[in-house]
């Protein structure tokens, strides 16, 4: 976890630095999307080759799946109750501001 | 859409790939996913520092921003709670702790095999990968269906890394800083949420 925030602080701060060069930031989108169908990718692998979910996803994946959508439905409510009540106004005002 | 069929595809060709191709030593280590997500994040976090609107968001947020990952967590041991309802063989409170991992499969998954066996523990599994998968899938259907806090939600614990950079692209970098502080504040809350609701 320490890693994986210096990694992202290190990036932010060139980032920042590189920030009134706009082409290289149409480059850096593209490289970010070609790694993500990478890391899809290697993640697909690393789910092929665990024995343990590939031999039971067909017993326990349908309890695994409603959990999820019920985790993942509760979370998306609740962050969007909590969007509107407190922070959407301020932020579109903000936002709108800026540009 | 185009991008989530890609991302699909992707994944696809990995587990069969994973299942049925002899690969090369290099593409098996579990090293690699992290040596390409070290990629990905550095890469993210350029994309971050550069964007003038990204600290647009916690600039007057203060104290207020903990109510998005406290809202998070709520909602996700409500709704896991809920959806036991439908599964004979799962308690209430053993779905709670599922749904507590929010995402963070690795460390939950160990906890709740560790105090609960490995039948649980391998659900925990199970439904914490399907969380992050399905946000990086279902992103762009999210935020045109429930707007930009969607995909962090659904995202959980994930939003500080793997699913960082899709909410990125998603939901707008302006997003981006509350997902990685949402991420970072679910991170730290998966052991302490899933040790509670367990003992």
């Amino acid at each position: 976890m320490i890693e994986i925030l210096v990694i992202m602080v290190t990036g932010i701060i060139i980032g920042y630095l590189l920030r009134q060069k706009r082409a290289v930031f149409a480059v850096i989108d593209r490289i970010v999307m070609a790694v993500i169908f990478l890391l899809l990718f290697v993640l697909g692998i690393s789910v092929g080759l665990n024995e343990t979910v590939v031999s039971t996803i067909h017993i326990i994946g349908i309890q695994a799946m409603v959990l999820t959508l019920g985790a993942v439905a509760g979370s998306i409510t609740c962050c969007w109750l909590v969007w509107r009540l407190f922070f959407a106004q301020q932020f579109d005002t903000e936002v709108t501001d800026e540009r | 859409m185009k991008g989530s069929l890609t991302i699909l595809c992707c994944f696809i060709v990995g587990v069969v790939s994973g299942l049925f191709v002899d690969l090369p030593a290099f593409a098996t280590k579990s090293d690699l996913t992290l040596w390409v997500l070290y990629a990905l994040i550095f890469f993210v976090g350029i994309g971050i520092g550069g964007d003038a609107t990204t600290f647009s968001v916690l600039k007057k947020s203060n104290i207020r921003i903990f109510l998005i990952p406290a809202a998070i967590i709520g909602g996700s041991l409500a709704g896991s709670a809920i959806a036991s309802l439908l599964l004979h063989d799962i308690s209430i409170r053993d779905a709670m702790a599922i749904g507590s991992g929010l995402g963070y499969y690795s460390l939950s998954s160990i906890y709740i095999t560790e105090m609960r066996g490995e039948v649980l523990g391998t659900i925990a599994l199970l439904s914490n990968i399907m969380r992050e998968i399905f946000t990086l899938l279902a992103a762009p259907l999210l935020v045109a269906w429930f707007g930009g806090t969607a995909p962090i939600a659904s995202a959980g614990a994930t939003a500080m890394d793997t699913t960082l950079p899709i909410i990125t692209i998603n939901s707008g970098k302006e997003f981006a800083i509350l997902a990685l502080f949402s991420g970072v504040v679910l991170t730290i809350a998966v052991p302490i949420l899933v040790t509670f609701i367990l003992s």
